[in-house]
Protein backbone atom coordinates (compact mmCIF):
# COMPACT_ATOMS: atom_id res chain seq x y z
CA UNK A 1 0.00 0.00 0.00
CA UNK A 2 1.16 3.53 -0.64
CA UNK A 3 -0.01 7.05 -0.10
CA UNK A 4 -2.38 8.27 -2.79
CA UNK A 5 -1.71 11.89 -3.70
CA UNK A 6 -4.32 14.52 -3.16
CA UNK A 7 -4.16 15.11 -6.89
CA UNK A 8 -7.06 12.69 -7.12
CA UNK A 9 -9.16 15.09 -5.08
CA UNK A 10 -8.51 17.88 -7.54
CA UNK A 11 -9.18 15.69 -10.56
CA UNK A 12 -12.44 14.45 -9.11
CA UNK A 13 -13.62 17.96 -8.45
CA UNK A 14 -12.82 18.86 -12.02
CA UNK A 15 -14.90 15.93 -13.21
CA UNK A 16 -11.93 14.01 -14.54
CA UNK A 17 -12.58 10.90 -12.50
CA UNK A 18 -15.98 9.48 -11.59
CA UNK A 19 -17.26 9.36 -8.05
CA UNK A 20 -16.61 6.00 -6.47
CA UNK A 21 -18.93 5.94 -3.50
CA UNK A 22 -22.37 7.26 -2.77
CA UNK A 23 -21.06 9.70 -0.18
CA UNK A 24 -18.94 11.41 -2.76
CA UNK A 25 -21.84 11.40 -5.19
CA UNK A 26 -23.86 13.25 -2.56
CA UNK A 27 -21.08 15.79 -2.31
CA UNK A 28 -21.08 16.24 -6.08
CA UNK A 29 -24.81 16.88 -5.93
CA UNK A 30 -24.35 19.49 -3.24
CA UNK A 31 -21.77 21.22 -5.43
CA UNK A 32 -24.26 21.44 -8.26
CA UNK A 33 -27.00 22.62 -5.94
CA UNK A 34 -24.80 25.29 -4.40
CA UNK A 35 -24.09 27.04 -7.69
CA UNK A 36 -21.67 29.87 -8.25
CA UNK A 37 -22.41 33.21 -6.68
CA UNK A 38 -21.26 36.74 -7.27
CA UNK A 39 -20.49 37.01 -3.60
CA UNK A 40 -22.13 40.41 -3.02
CA UNK A 41 -25.80 41.16 -2.56
CA UNK A 42 -26.02 43.85 -5.23
CA UNK A 43 -24.11 41.73 -7.76
CA UNK A 44 -26.42 38.79 -7.09
CA UNK A 45 -29.37 41.12 -7.66
CA UNK A 46 -27.78 42.27 -10.90
CA UNK A 47 -27.45 38.66 -12.07
CA UNK A 48 -31.11 38.05 -11.26
CA UNK A 49 -32.03 41.13 -13.25
CA UNK A 50 -29.97 40.02 -16.26
CA UNK A 51 -31.60 36.60 -16.14
CA UNK A 52 -35.00 38.25 -15.87
CA UNK A 53 -34.28 40.33 -18.97
CA UNK A 54 -33.13 37.27 -20.88
CA UNK A 55 -36.28 35.49 -19.74
CA UNK A 56 -38.34 38.48 -20.89
CA UNK A 57 -39.57 39.08 -17.35
CA UNK A 58 -37.96 42.51 -17.03
CA UNK A 59 -37.18 45.37 -19.36
CA UNK A 60 -33.79 46.21 -20.81
CA UNK A 61 -34.29 49.78 -19.66
CA UNK A 62 -34.56 48.73 -16.04
CA UNK A 63 -31.35 46.72 -16.35
CA UNK A 64 -29.44 49.59 -17.93
CA UNK A 65 -30.65 51.88 -15.18
CA UNK A 66 -29.65 49.45 -12.43
CA UNK A 67 -26.20 48.94 -13.95
CA UNK A 68 -25.71 52.68 -14.24
CA UNK A 69 -26.64 53.18 -10.60
CA UNK A 70 -24.20 50.49 -9.52
CA UNK A 71 -21.50 51.99 -11.73
CA UNK A 72 -21.98 55.40 -10.16
CA UNK A 73 -21.66 53.92 -6.66
CA UNK A 74 -18.39 52.20 -7.57
CA UNK A 75 -16.95 55.51 -8.72
CA UNK A 76 -18.09 57.16 -5.51
CA UNK A 77 -16.38 54.41 -3.56
CA UNK A 78 -13.21 54.82 -5.60
CA UNK A 79 -13.19 58.56 -5.03
CA UNK A 80 -13.74 58.06 -1.30
CA UNK A 81 -10.67 55.84 -0.98
CA UNK A 82 -8.40 57.45 -3.57
CA UNK A 83 -7.06 59.99 -1.11
CA UNK A 84 -5.67 57.33 1.21
CA UNK A 85 -2.39 56.04 -0.25
CA UNK A 86 -2.60 52.57 1.25
CA UNK A 87 -6.06 52.14 -0.25
CA UNK A 88 -5.14 53.23 -3.78
CA UNK A 89 -5.31 49.60 -5.06
CA UNK A 90 -8.84 49.38 -3.67
CA UNK A 91 -9.84 52.55 -5.48
CA UNK A 92 -8.48 51.15 -8.73
CA UNK A 93 -10.37 47.90 -8.19
CA UNK A 94 -13.63 49.80 -7.68
CA UNK A 95 -12.97 51.70 -10.92
CA UNK A 96 -12.39 48.40 -12.73
CA UNK A 97 -15.79 47.18 -11.54
CA UNK A 98 -17.32 50.43 -12.73
CA UNK A 99 -15.78 50.01 -16.19
CA UNK A 100 -17.22 46.52 -16.52
CA UNK A 101 -20.61 47.85 -15.47
CA UNK A 102 -20.45 50.46 -18.22
CA UNK A 103 -19.86 47.64 -20.70
CA UNK A 104 -22.91 45.84 -19.40
CA UNK A 105 -25.04 48.97 -19.41
CA UNK A 106 -24.07 49.86 -22.98
CA UNK A 107 -24.72 46.36 -24.25
CA UNK A 108 -28.14 46.38 -22.62
CA UNK A 109 -28.96 49.77 -24.08
CA UNK A 110 -27.89 48.53 -27.53
CA UNK A 111 -30.08 45.43 -27.21
CA UNK A 112 -27.07 43.09 -27.47
CA UNK A 113 -28.83 40.41 -25.49
CA UNK A 114 -26.51 37.60 -26.52
CA UNK A 115 -23.57 39.36 -24.90
CA UNK A 116 -25.17 40.25 -21.58
CA UNK A 117 -24.12 37.13 -19.68
CA UNK A 118 -20.54 37.49 -20.80
CA UNK A 119 -20.52 41.11 -19.64
CA UNK A 120 -22.02 40.05 -16.35
CA UNK A 121 -19.29 37.45 -15.81
CA UNK A 122 -16.73 40.20 -16.41
CA UNK A 123 -18.40 42.29 -13.72
CA UNK A 124 -18.31 39.35 -11.31
CA UNK A 125 -14.65 38.71 -12.10
CA UNK A 126 -13.83 42.36 -11.39
CA UNK A 127 -15.64 42.04 -8.05
CA UNK A 128 -13.58 38.93 -7.28
CA UNK A 129 -10.45 40.94 -7.98
CA UNK A 130 -11.70 43.61 -5.62
CA UNK A 131 -12.25 41.01 -2.91
CA UNK A 132 -8.65 39.85 -3.27
CA UNK A 133 -7.43 43.42 -2.95
CA UNK A 134 -9.59 43.90 0.15
CA UNK A 135 -8.16 40.78 1.76
CA UNK A 136 -4.64 42.08 1.27
CA UNK A 137 -5.38 45.37 3.05
CA UNK A 138 -4.70 45.39 6.77
CA UNK B 1 -13.83 52.64 -22.36
CA UNK B 2 -14.39 56.16 -21.17
CA UNK B 3 -14.55 56.62 -17.45
CA UNK B 4 -17.51 58.61 -16.30
CA UNK B 5 -16.85 61.73 -14.31
CA UNK B 6 -17.76 61.89 -10.66
CA UNK B 7 -19.57 64.87 -9.28
CA UNK B 8 -17.26 65.86 -6.44
CA UNK B 9 -20.11 67.62 -4.67
CA UNK B 10 -21.87 64.30 -4.13
CA UNK B 11 -18.89 62.58 -2.51
CA UNK B 12 -19.15 61.68 1.14
CA UNK B 13 -16.57 63.27 3.37
CA UNK B 14 -13.49 61.12 3.97
CA UNK B 15 -13.34 61.28 7.71
CA UNK B 16 -12.62 57.87 9.13
CA UNK B 17 -12.76 57.62 12.87
CA UNK B 18 -9.42 57.45 14.60
CA UNK B 19 -10.12 53.83 15.51
CA UNK B 20 -11.04 52.83 11.94
CA UNK B 21 -8.27 51.04 10.12
CA UNK B 22 -7.81 51.55 6.38
CA UNK B 23 -8.82 47.93 5.81
CA UNK B 24 -12.02 48.36 7.80
CA UNK B 25 -12.82 51.52 5.89
CA UNK B 26 -12.28 49.76 2.56
CA UNK B 27 -14.49 46.84 3.53
CA UNK B 28 -17.20 49.14 4.82
CA UNK B 29 -17.08 51.07 1.56
CA UNK B 30 -17.38 47.83 -0.41
CA UNK B 31 -20.40 46.82 1.67
CA UNK B 32 -22.05 50.11 0.77
CA UNK B 33 -21.16 50.03 -2.92
CA UNK B 34 -21.74 46.35 -3.65
CA UNK B 35 -23.84 45.07 -0.77
CA UNK B 36 -22.66 42.67 1.88
CA UNK B 37 -20.79 39.51 1.01
CA UNK B 38 -22.76 36.31 0.80
CA UNK B 39 -21.01 32.95 0.90
CA UNK B 40 -18.18 34.09 -1.33
CA UNK B 41 -17.43 34.41 -4.99
CA UNK B 42 -16.78 30.74 -5.40
CA UNK B 43 -18.90 27.64 -5.11
CA UNK B 44 -19.17 26.18 -1.64
CA UNK B 45 -20.24 22.66 -0.82
CA UNK B 46 -21.15 21.40 2.62
CA UNK B 47 -20.79 17.79 3.60
CA UNK B 48 -21.60 16.06 6.84
CA UNK B 49 -19.33 13.18 7.69
CA UNK B 50 -21.48 10.15 8.43
CA UNK B 51 -21.59 8.85 11.96
CA UNK B 52 -18.47 6.96 12.88
CA UNK B 53 -19.42 4.04 15.01
CA UNK B 54 -17.92 0.66 15.38
CA UNK B 55 -19.45 -2.55 14.33
CA UNK B 56 -20.88 -5.03 16.77
CA UNK B 57 -18.65 -5.53 19.74
CA UNK B 58 -15.44 -4.89 21.60
CA UNK B 59 -15.63 -7.44 24.39
CA UNK B 60 -14.22 -6.67 27.79
CA UNK B 61 -15.29 -7.43 31.38
CA UNK B 62 -17.51 -4.91 33.18
CA UNK B 63 -16.92 -6.22 36.67
CA UNK B 64 -16.51 -3.18 38.98
CA UNK B 65 -14.02 -4.83 41.31
CA UNK B 66 -11.88 -6.08 38.43
CA UNK B 67 -11.96 -2.63 36.84
CA UNK B 68 -10.86 -0.94 40.07
CA UNK B 69 -8.03 -3.42 40.38
CA UNK B 70 -6.92 -2.82 36.79
CA UNK B 71 -6.91 0.92 37.43
CA UNK B 72 -4.92 0.60 40.62
CA UNK B 73 -2.43 -1.69 38.90
CA UNK B 74 -1.88 0.76 36.08
CA UNK B 75 -1.44 3.74 38.38
CA UNK B 76 0.98 1.65 40.46
CA UNK B 77 3.02 0.94 37.34
CA UNK B 78 3.18 4.66 36.61
CA UNK B 79 4.32 5.41 40.15
CA UNK B 80 6.94 2.68 39.95
CA UNK B 81 8.29 4.53 36.92
CA UNK B 82 8.65 7.67 39.04
CA UNK B 83 5.51 9.46 37.87
CA UNK B 84 3.45 11.23 40.55
CA UNK B 85 0.21 9.85 39.18
CA UNK B 86 -3.28 10.31 40.53
CA UNK B 87 -6.13 7.86 40.05
CA UNK B 88 -7.27 8.49 37.40
CA UNK B 89 -4.09 9.95 35.97
CA UNK B 90 -4.19 13.29 34.18
CA UNK B 91 -3.23 13.86 30.58
CA UNK B 92 0.05 15.47 31.66
CA UNK B 93 0.89 12.54 33.92
CA UNK B 94 0.09 10.06 31.17
CA UNK B 95 2.16 11.87 28.59
CA UNK B 96 5.04 12.05 31.03
CA UNK B 97 4.74 8.33 31.65
CA UNK B 98 4.53 7.41 27.96
CA UNK B 99 7.44 9.75 27.37
CA UNK B 100 9.60 7.37 29.38
CA UNK B 101 9.27 4.96 26.44
CA UNK B 102 10.49 7.52 23.95
CA UNK B 103 13.70 5.75 23.01
CA UNK B 104 14.68 2.98 20.64
CA UNK B 105 15.07 0.36 23.36
CA UNK B 106 11.75 0.72 25.15
CA UNK B 107 9.28 2.21 22.64
CA UNK B 108 7.59 -1.12 22.00
CA UNK B 109 6.55 -1.32 25.67
CA UNK B 110 4.28 1.68 25.12
CA UNK B 111 1.94 -0.46 23.03
CA UNK B 112 1.21 -2.80 25.92
CA UNK B 113 0.77 0.11 28.32
CA UNK B 114 -1.60 1.78 25.87
CA UNK B 115 -3.77 -1.34 26.04
CA UNK B 116 -3.52 -1.42 29.81
CA UNK B 117 -4.49 2.23 30.26
CA UNK B 118 -7.34 2.36 27.76
CA UNK B 119 -8.78 -0.93 28.99
CA UNK B 120 -8.64 0.09 32.64
CA UNK B 121 -10.08 3.57 32.31
CA UNK B 122 -12.25 3.55 29.18
CA UNK B 123 -15.01 1.38 27.79
CA UNK B 124 -16.40 1.16 24.29
CA UNK B 125 -20.04 2.16 23.99
CA UNK B 126 -20.72 -1.16 22.29
CA UNK B 127 -20.30 -2.73 25.73
CA UNK B 128 -22.75 -0.39 27.43
CA UNK B 129 -26.23 -1.77 27.89
CA UNK B 130 -28.76 0.34 26.01
CA UNK B 131 -26.08 2.23 24.09
CA UNK B 132 -24.51 -0.48 22.00
CA UNK B 133 -25.26 1.23 18.69
CA UNK B 134 -24.59 4.80 19.82
CA UNK B 135 -22.37 7.11 17.87
CA UNK B 136 -20.33 9.08 20.38
CA UNK B 137 -20.23 12.68 19.20
CA UNK B 138 -17.15 14.51 20.38
CA UNK B 139 -16.38 18.18 19.66
CA UNK B 140 -17.58 19.52 16.31
CA UNK B 141 -14.79 20.29 13.89
CA UNK B 142 -14.78 21.71 10.38
CA UNK B 143 -12.25 20.95 7.68
CA UNK B 144 -11.87 22.89 4.45
CA UNK B 145 -10.35 21.84 1.18
CA UNK B 146 -9.83 23.31 -2.24
CA UNK B 147 -7.84 22.26 -5.27
CA UNK B 148 -6.33 19.23 -3.62
CA UNK B 149 -5.25 20.91 -0.41
CA UNK B 150 -6.70 21.08 3.08
CA UNK B 151 -6.96 24.26 5.09
CA UNK B 152 -7.57 25.12 8.71
CA UNK B 153 -9.76 28.12 7.94
CA UNK B 154 -12.47 28.92 5.44
CA UNK B 155 -10.66 32.10 4.51
CA UNK B 156 -7.59 30.17 3.37
CA UNK B 157 -9.68 27.72 1.34
CA UNK B 158 -11.62 30.53 -0.31
CA UNK B 159 -8.42 32.32 -1.18
CA UNK B 160 -7.09 29.15 -2.81
CA UNK B 161 -10.30 28.74 -4.82
CA UNK B 162 -9.94 32.25 -6.13
CA UNK B 163 -6.41 31.81 -7.40
CA UNK B 164 -6.19 32.20 -11.14
CA UNK B 165 -6.25 28.87 -12.91
CA UNK B 166 -7.67 26.99 -9.92
CA UNK B 167 -11.02 25.28 -9.73
CA UNK B 168 -13.33 27.93 -8.20
CA UNK B 169 -14.52 25.58 -5.51
CA UNK B 170 -13.98 24.87 -1.88
CA UNK B 171 -15.62 22.37 0.41
CA UNK B 172 -16.61 22.46 4.04
CA UNK B 173 -16.67 19.15 5.91
CA UNK B 174 -18.09 18.80 9.39
CA UNK B 175 -16.99 16.03 11.72
CA UNK B 176 -17.38 15.29 15.42
CA UNK B 177 -14.31 13.31 16.37
CA UNK B 178 -12.17 13.56 19.50
CA UNK B 179 -9.50 16.19 19.05
CA UNK B 180 -8.83 17.39 22.63
CA UNK B 181 -8.17 15.52 25.83
CA UNK B 182 -11.28 17.13 27.27
CA UNK B 183 -13.29 15.28 24.61
CA UNK B 184 -12.39 11.89 26.03
CA UNK B 185 -12.07 12.96 29.65
CA UNK B 186 -15.53 14.57 29.91
CA UNK B 187 -17.44 11.53 28.73
CA UNK B 188 -19.98 9.92 31.06
CA UNK B 189 -18.87 6.92 33.06
CA UNK B 190 -20.01 3.31 33.12
CA UNK B 191 -18.85 1.10 35.97
CA UNK B 192 -15.94 3.41 36.62
CA UNK B 193 -14.79 3.77 33.00
CA UNK B 194 -15.39 6.56 30.48
CA UNK B 195 -17.62 5.65 27.56
CA UNK B 196 -15.84 6.13 24.22
CA UNK B 197 -16.00 4.93 20.68
CA UNK B 198 -13.25 4.28 18.18
CA UNK B 199 -12.58 7.98 17.58
CA UNK B 200 -11.81 8.52 21.25
CA UNK B 201 -9.45 5.57 21.36
CA UNK B 202 -7.74 6.77 18.17
CA UNK B 203 -7.24 10.19 19.73
CA UNK B 204 -5.72 8.61 22.85
CA UNK B 205 -3.34 6.70 20.60
CA UNK B 206 -2.26 9.99 19.06
CA UNK B 207 -1.69 11.54 22.49
CA UNK B 208 -0.05 8.65 24.31
CA UNK B 209 1.83 6.72 21.63
CA UNK B 210 2.77 10.07 20.14
CA UNK B 211 4.36 10.94 23.49
CA UNK B 212 6.31 7.69 23.22
CA UNK B 213 7.78 8.94 19.95
CA UNK B 214 5.64 7.02 17.50
CA UNK B 215 4.65 8.67 14.24
CA UNK B 216 0.86 8.46 14.29
CA UNK B 217 -1.42 8.37 11.24
CA UNK B 218 -5.19 8.22 11.60
CA UNK B 219 -7.35 6.03 9.40
CA UNK B 220 -11.04 6.05 8.69
CA UNK B 221 -12.91 3.48 6.66
CA UNK B 222 -16.46 2.54 5.92
CA UNK B 223 -17.27 -1.12 5.47
CA UNK B 224 -19.65 -2.58 2.95
CA UNK B 225 -22.30 -2.86 5.69
CA UNK B 226 -22.15 0.89 6.38
CA UNK B 227 -20.24 0.64 9.64
CA UNK B 228 -17.40 3.11 9.90
CA UNK B 229 -14.27 2.66 11.98
CA UNK B 230 -11.36 4.80 13.11
CA UNK B 231 -7.91 3.39 13.87
CA UNK B 232 -4.32 4.58 13.94
CA UNK B 233 -1.17 3.32 12.29
CA UNK B 234 1.88 4.02 14.43
CA UNK B 235 5.44 3.80 13.13
CA UNK B 236 8.56 3.48 15.23
CA UNK B 237 10.97 6.04 13.73
CA UNK B 238 14.01 4.09 14.91
CA UNK B 239 13.32 0.70 13.37
CA UNK B 240 10.44 1.44 10.99
CA UNK B 241 8.19 -1.15 12.59
CA UNK B 242 4.47 -0.62 12.17
CA UNK B 243 1.65 -1.26 14.64
CA UNK B 244 -2.08 -0.61 14.37
CA UNK B 245 -4.39 0.44 17.18
CA UNK B 246 -8.07 -0.41 17.02
CA UNK B 247 -10.04 0.80 20.02
CA UNK B 248 -8.07 -0.41 23.06
CA UNK B 249 -6.16 -3.12 21.20
CA UNK B 250 -2.83 -3.00 19.37
CA UNK B 251 -1.71 -5.23 16.52
CA UNK B 252 1.89 -5.92 15.49
CA UNK B 253 4.06 -8.30 13.54
CA UNK B 254 2.56 -8.19 10.08
CA UNK B 255 2.21 -5.95 7.07
CA UNK B 256 0.34 -2.68 7.45
CA UNK B 257 -2.48 -3.94 5.27
CA UNK B 258 -2.82 -7.13 7.29
CA UNK B 259 -2.71 -5.22 10.59
CA UNK B 260 -5.46 -2.83 9.48
CA UNK B 261 -7.56 -5.79 8.48
CA UNK B 262 -6.97 -7.39 11.88
CA UNK B 263 -7.99 -4.17 13.59
CA UNK B 264 -11.15 -3.98 11.52
CA UNK B 265 -12.00 -7.62 12.18
CA UNK B 266 -11.43 -7.22 15.90
CA UNK B 267 -13.82 -4.27 16.09
CA UNK B 268 -16.57 -6.43 14.68
CA UNK B 269 -15.97 -6.14 10.98
CA UNK B 270 -15.08 -9.77 10.38
CA UNK B 271 -16.62 -11.00 7.18
CA UNK B 272 -17.32 -7.48 5.94
CA UNK B 273 -15.28 -5.77 3.24
CA UNK B 274 -13.59 -2.84 5.04
CA UNK B 275 -13.32 -0.72 1.91
CA UNK B 276 -10.55 1.82 1.61
CA UNK B 277 -8.60 3.03 4.65
CA UNK B 278 -8.45 6.81 4.30
CA UNK B 279 -5.68 8.54 6.15
CA UNK B 280 -4.75 11.84 7.71
CA UNK B 281 -2.60 13.40 10.43
CA UNK B 282 -5.74 13.85 12.52
CA UNK B 283 -8.99 11.92 12.67
CA UNK B 284 -10.88 14.90 11.24
CA UNK B 285 -8.51 14.99 8.29
CA UNK B 286 -8.88 11.26 7.71
CA UNK B 287 -12.66 11.63 7.69
CA UNK B 288 -12.40 14.58 5.33
CA UNK B 289 -10.18 12.49 3.05
CA UNK B 290 -12.87 9.84 2.98
CA UNK B 291 -15.39 12.42 1.88
CA UNK B 292 -13.38 13.55 -1.10
CA UNK B 293 -12.02 10.10 -1.89
CA UNK B 294 -8.40 11.12 -1.43
CA UNK B 295 -5.45 9.72 0.50
CA UNK B 296 -6.59 6.13 0.65
CA UNK B 297 -4.79 2.87 1.31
Amino acid sequence: MAWSPLERDRRKLEGLVPSQVDLVADLDESIRAAGATGGRERILALRERVEAVLGERASVGDLAEAAAELERDQRLAAAKLAGIPVLAPCAEAFLAVADRLIDLSELAAAGQMGLLLGALVNVEAAVDDLERVLEDVE
Amino acid sequence: MAVGAVDQATLPAVAPRASTTPGALARETADQALGRRTSGAVTVADAQVPAVRDADHAPDPTDRAAIRQQQADFVGTMRDAGIRAGNPPTRAQLREYFGTFNNAERRGEALEQFENYTTAFHVHTAEVEGHRQDDVRYSPETSYYSNGQYFRTEREARREARQEGNTPFYGRISSADASRWRDVNSRPGYNGRKIQDCEGFAYMSQELLGAAGYEVTHTNNQGADGSAHSMTVVRDPDNGQIAVTSNNKTFTGDTQEALLRQGWDWAGGRGVDPGTFYTGPTQARAQAAQQVGANGW
